[in-house]
């Protein structure tokens, strides 16, 4: 494919970025699962309120935030700079982030029951893990996509991840060590989504009429 | 002139005119795009976007959708089918034209 068309496909997967939306997003979701980490850290687990507390914060995570970006992308992105929906459909993205998500959550599971068998203690570390994973993908989307801003959120989430193990406050408590790395990397994204949503409204005014 | 050259006769002239290939190139890059979207990043005005979109959906390139996301008026652009494989053909024809395999790069051999 010529380089040209290339180029013009990268501009068009940028465009989800944009807006930085999709970042607070993100930003939102780690702050619920900081939030679920640290009530695990507390020793709260067994309470009344966890479980419906964490089914709630779920469902809202799965339903309610994408109907919340699409009406915001409406209402924000969409009459500002256009509407352009890319090729795989938000569908089928969906699907395949719940699939791996459900095949994550079963694999630390298994090896939480086989921690004897394994004779590693995998959940000291796997704030370092997270965080070397999720900012390789970052890492990957910003050396595909040129955006520097996920650069260094994926670097922070590298550095962030490997710091809350090694801090030796913190080594006591996995959870507690989890629940600081996604506080840190949601802050990020969040600071990093505001920053580009708040460039791109000053850059981006509404047109005068809409077609 | 050789016969790579002379291909380029055989070039679809709907898709070669420089608007309507920017158009297409776009669209051919979603799965669909309002005409707000194709607006900025074409540069064209409204008028020759308009025009230029009416030309390539009279050919049946393009499907072209009006429709509300909620109180905005949107006018949601896609290429069809025979769009698609116009453009990729296009495409081909175009590399085969100007691509030289003997010196591995762009221009007519001498």
């Amino acid at each position: 494919m010529p380089a040209p068309i290339l180029e013009a496909r990268v501009r068009a997967q940028r465009y989800w970025y944009r807006d930085g939306l999709i970042e607070i997003v993100v930003g939102i979701v780690l702050l619920l699962m900081s939030g679920e980490c640290l009530i695990v850290a507390l020793g709260q687990r067994k309470a009344t309120w966890y479980l419906p507390g964490y089914a709630g914060s779920m469902v809202a995570v799965a339903v309610l935030f994408p109907r919340v970006t699409a009406v915001m992308r409406e209402r924000v992105t969409y009459p500002r700079s256009g509407y352009a929906h890319s090729g795989t459909s938000g569908r089928k993205r969906s699907i395949a982030l719940i699939i791996v998500g459900a095949l994550l959550v079963i694999a630390a599971r298994v090896l939480a029951s086989h921690r004897s068998l394994i004779g590693w203690d995998y959940a000291r570390w796997l704030p370092a893990i997270a965080g070397v994973a999720i900012g390789a993908i970052f890492v990957c989307e910003s050396r595909h996509l040129h955006l520097s801003r996920l650069l260094a959120v994926g670097v922070l989430s590298i550095v962030l991840g490997i710091a809350v193990c090694i801090a030796p406050s913190l080594t006591y408590s996995p959870a507690l060590a989890m629940a600081l790395y996604l506080a840190g990397l949601g802050c990020a994204l969040l600071c990093s989504g505001g920053v580009t949503l708040r460039n791109y409204l000053r850059s981006t005014p509404p047109p005068a009429d809409l077609t | 002139m050789n016969s790579r050259v002379r291909k380029i006769a055989n070039l679809d002239r709907l898709i070669h005119e420089p608007a309507r290939l920017m158009i297409a190139a776009t669209l051919y890059l979603v799965s669909e795009a309002d005409f707000l979207y194709l607006l900025t990043q074409t540069e064209l005005t409204k008028g020759n976007l308009s025009s230029h979109l009416a030309k390539l959906e009279e050919a049946g390139y393009v499907e072209i959708e009006k429709s509300y996301r909620g109180k905005i008026p949107m006018t949601v652009c896609r290429l069809t089918k025979k769009g698609r494989a116009s453009f990729k053909a296009y495409e081909a024809a175009l590399r085969g034209a100007l691509f030289d395999p003997a010196n591995g790069a762009f221009g007519a051999s001498r």
